[in-house]
């Protein structure tokens, strides 16, 4: 069983606040996920985001979104739940290593390749809509990933709040 | 080329794993240029052969060289013969330098 510090313990605000900022970043990419990805996103969907403002907006949100929740998770609080745990920590990819060890994610190579892939998925840049449109699809099924990770990370914070928080009260 | 000898080797390596033998690699932009300072590492792997997946070679690729050389912005192109040269594909073809 994974146990760490008492979570009533005043540095422990961040880490509680990190898992809490991390489930609404969830919440809110799975919001424009289903929006966006109500219809198919191909590369002749994709080439009317030029012309196509509302749709070129959502775009650019699930990509703001994306990349919110991925370095919030990866980059904050990983670090922060590993810290708690009295686990080691080392650079970002250390720490990917870690949580793959721990099943917290599925794969630290995924979780890479997922950075990589935000890249791909900026409308300005992508000149080949059939790439453009095949990036996005892909950031669509990745969301699943990142939504498991974000949810196992803060529940494990925040179930532990909880039980702290009903030790006090009893 | 500001590369280290490692780190070429890696990408020779890495591009050998991802995208076969007889892909060609090369490094360009400011990574080409003595004189500049840091920059991300911008690569073009251009395939003999047309391909059909080159998003996935490319995330693989990158990937696989952040877990070889270390934390920092890798850029990775993949082009096959079918590929439409942009003017960054074309620039990158005719400043690169082959690893």
């Amino acid at each position: 069983m994974i146990s760490g510090t008492d979570l009533r313990d005043p540095p422990h605000a961040r880490l509680i606040f990190l898992a809490e900022t991390v489930l609404a970043e969830a919440a809110l990419l799975r919001i424009t996920d289903s929006r966006l990805f109500a219809l198919p996103m191909d590369a002749e969907r994709a080439a009317t985001l030029r012309h196509d403002i509302d749709l070129a907006e959502r775009v650019d949100a699930f990509v703001a979104r994306f990349g919110r929740l991925q370095d919030t998770t990866g980059d904050k609080l990983l670090p922060a739940v590993l810290a708690w745990l009295s686990e080691p920590l080392g650079s970002t990819l250390d720490n990917l290593a870690r949580a793959e060890r721990l099943c917290w994610i599925e794969s630290a190579a995924d979780w890479i390749e997922c950075r990589q892939l935000r890249n791909f998925m900026i409308h300005e840049y992508v000149r080949d809509m059939s790439v453009l449109a095949a990036a996005l699809s892909r950031g669509h099924r990745a969301v699943l990933l990142l939504e498991a990770s974000a949810h196992r990370l803060a529940g494990l914070v925040l179930s532990a709040a909880g039980s702290a928080d009903r030790v006090d009260a009893g | 080329m500001r590369i280290t000898h490692d780190e070429a080797a890696a990408i020779r390596r890495v591009t050998a794993e991802v995208a076969g033998a007889h892909a060609q690699v090369k490094l360009f932009g400011s990574r080409t240029h003595d004189e500049l300072r840091g920059g991300d590492i911008d690569l073009l792997i251009e395939l003999p052969e047309p391909t059909p997946d080159k998003l996935s070679l490319s995330l693989r690729a990158g990937a696989r060289l952040q877990m070889a050389i270390g934390e920092r912005k890798i850029d990775v192109l993949v082009t096959d013969p079918q590929t439409v040269e942009t003017p960054l594909i074309r620039a990158a073809r005719l400043e690169g330098i082959t690893l």
